[in-house]
């Protein structure tokens, strides 16, 4: 027990110690809100198109 | 339609909490938390950050690891053992089996993390004395990703045996989780094809890294509410897709 704590505080301090203040974060990055964007728009265009072909594959079930 | 889909979810929930590796992943997570919480050896300051920091990493690495091996073989061993059967011969529309397994799951993964998030934010609470909004924020942000990545396991579930579907699931999970911080930069200093490819093969990977908002609880910062909405709707919608997918494959899978 006593040696698991001491192992989690050292692990956790160097992780404290090497972080990330005073640097630039991912939420403050335009470049991680622009990925994002264009994976939403290409899922997006994906779905749309699926839609669109089962709509008309339902339509030429149809006639 | 409603009451196959509780019962469904309600079947799918019971087996997810009889799991031992969600058992397994609750109780290390809880001890290394509560270990975390009365370490000593520091000024309050470096403590709580401790705390912080501890705390959100169990809480993604359970929730993350117990959601991948619940989801990982479930639709394979429904075919296999042939538990799916009576279901489909009912009129349930296989979306809705495939909804509620994930649903299911998902539920009783969260009940862990629930646990776990409880226990850290005692912890602070002891600590501060004030509950973080940001450690709210953080910890909901958690459960979002855990979601995805449980929609890519189904989805990948779908395709692959329960062993490969846990293995791909977690190398596109570490994959994605170092997109930006790793492969980006390392495109950026290839050059020619190389570049291209490293570009080409991370595209499609779910950006993992931008559900983790730790450093920003750890270091007390604040976080754009654009860049929270965003992520936000952006884990809504690959979730969305990936469950979609995978709906459509089973589907149209014979069993």
């Amino acid at each position: 027990m006593r040696w698991s704590a001491l192992v989690i505080a050292l692990l956790a301090l160097g992780r404290v110690a090497l972080g990330h203040e005073g640097e630039e974060h991912f939420w403050d990055d335009p470049e991680h809100l622009r990925e994002m964007f264009l994976q939403m728009g290409v899922l997006a265009a994906v779905a749309l198109g699926a839609v669109v072909y089962f709509l008309m594959g339902k339509k030429r079930r149809s006639r | 339609m409603v009451r196959a889909l509780y019962a469904l979810v309600k079947l799918s929930f019971l087996e997810g909490v009889r799991r031992q590796i969600l058992h397994v992943m609750v109780l290390l997570s809880l001890v290394v938390i509560a270990v975390a919480g009365t370490v000593t050896f520091f000024d309050l300051g470096v403590q709580v950050k401790i705390v912080k920091d501890t705390g959100m990493v169990m809480i993604l690495l359970a929730g993350s690891l117990s959601i991948v091996f619940l989801l990982g073989g479930a639709l394979f061993h429904d075919v296999e053992q042939r538990t799916v059967y009576p279901l489909l011969a009912r009129p349930i529309p296989r979306t809705l089996y495939v909804v509620a397994r994930y649903l299911g799951a998902l539920g009783a993964v969260y009940l862990g993390m629930t646990i776990m998030s409880v226990a850290l934010v005692a912890l602070l609470w002891i600590h501060l004395g004030y509950l973080s909004a940001m450690a709210i924020w953080a910890i909901a942000y958690t459960y979002l990703e855990v979601a995805l990545l449980g929609a890519v396991t189904l989805l990948l579930s779908t395709f692959l045996s329960p062993a490969m579907t846990v293995t791909v699931t977690l190398f596109l999970y570490l994959m994605g989780s170092i997109k930006f911080s790793y492969l980006h930069h390392l495109a950026e200093r290839s050059g020619g094809l190389t570049k291209w490819l490293i570009l080409l093969v991370s595209a499609p990977l779910p950006n993992m890294e931008a559900f983790r908002l730790k450093d920003a609880l750890v270091h007390d910062l604040s976080v754009p509410t654009t860049f929270l909405v965003t992520v936000a709707v952006y884990g809504v919608l690959f979730t969305a897709f990936c469950m979609a997918v995978a709906s459509w494959r089973f589907g149209r899978q014979e069993v």
